[in-house]
């Protein structure tokens, strides 16, 4: 998302797509996406974080539909950079709990990644419709 | 720094913010580094600068001057000093960028003079001492961490 990199379980994901404008509907503020025969709540990532500069033009921008505990909600970012094993690194060693992040890790050029929590990215969601 | 108190000698580390001197406990200081790329922090504060690896551990820097409402260029002298503190009673390190690190001096704390009340809360001072010319604030940065951060 914009130039941060998040890490996600690879596990809970189970794919990744281009959205497209006719399957994006909206039911009470909240926004659906249209799989298949399932709708699933959209997460915008970079909304969430409070990231300037995501992409907020959904068509140019990738959701990767997760599972959690039998909920399917999609998550909007920017970009997937690939996969990777990484080591789980405390963040509340040093910091503190960062909603909606279960850890942090480095990544092989040294930068610090977060990783997410979707337990908690779920409860941000209203989860009247499961897939 | 009970202990350094009871000797009324300290050592500290002097730093500028702005055009100020601010100087911390050199025990506390474990390494001076320059300013690298950090991973910012979703829905923290604007003083919270980001996330640095130090040697595989993460670490948290804190803009000490935008937390002081100093402007936050960066330059070559621009530093982060890490430290350790403890923050109700759990041992951390933490980053604090400065504007540039000045020098160690050995200070008479019986000469320290209370500080202002003002927008850095006199929580987080230690007082104020006058060192060749210069007013010296030293901050108790585990105050500071536990309380301002």
């Amino acid at each position: 998302v914009d130039r941060e990199v998040f890490v996600s379980p690879l596990a809970s994901i189970v794919e990744s797509m281009q959205p497209e404008v006719s399957n994006i509907k909206s039911v009470a503020g909240t926004e659906l996406y249209r799989l298949r025969d399932s709708y699933i709540p959209i997460l915008r990532l970079h909304e969430h974080f409070a990231i300037t500069g995501g992409q907020a033009e959904m068509t140019h921008a990738l959701l990767v539909v997760v599972e959690h505990a039998a909920h399917r909600f999609g998550v909007l970012v920017d970009d997937l950079a690939g996969q990777q094993q990484v080591v789980v690194k405390s963040l509340e060693q040093n910091y503190k709990k960062i909603e909606g992040v279960s850890g942090a890790t480095i990544l092989g050029d040294g930068r610090v990644a977060l990783i997410l929590e979707l337990s908690e990215l779920a409860s941000f969601l209203d989860f009247g419709v499961t897939a | 720094m009970n202990a350094l108190a009871d000797s009324n000698i300290g050592h500290y580390l002097t730093f500028k913010l702005g055009n100020e001197f601010y100087g911390i406990d050199i025990l506390r200081v474990q390494e001076i580094k320059t300013y690298e790329a950090l991973t910012p922090i979703p829905n923290a504060p604007k003083y919270t600068s980001g996330l640095v690896n130090l040697r595989g551990a993460v670490v948290p820097i804190y803009d000490l001057r935008v937390r002081f409402g100093f402007t936050d260029n960066h330059d070559e002298s621009t530093v982060f000093i890490v430290v350790k503190v403890s923050v109700n009673g759990v041992d951390k390190v933490v980053g604090l960028v400065v504007d540039s690190v000045s020098d160690t001096y050995e200070i008479d704390l019986t000469q320290r003079q209370p500080a202002p009340q003002n927008e850095i809360s006199q929580d987080y001072m230690y007082g104020l001492v006058n060192m060749n010319g210069h007013m010296i604030i030293l901050l108790d940065v585990n105050n500071l961490c536990e309380k301002g951060l």
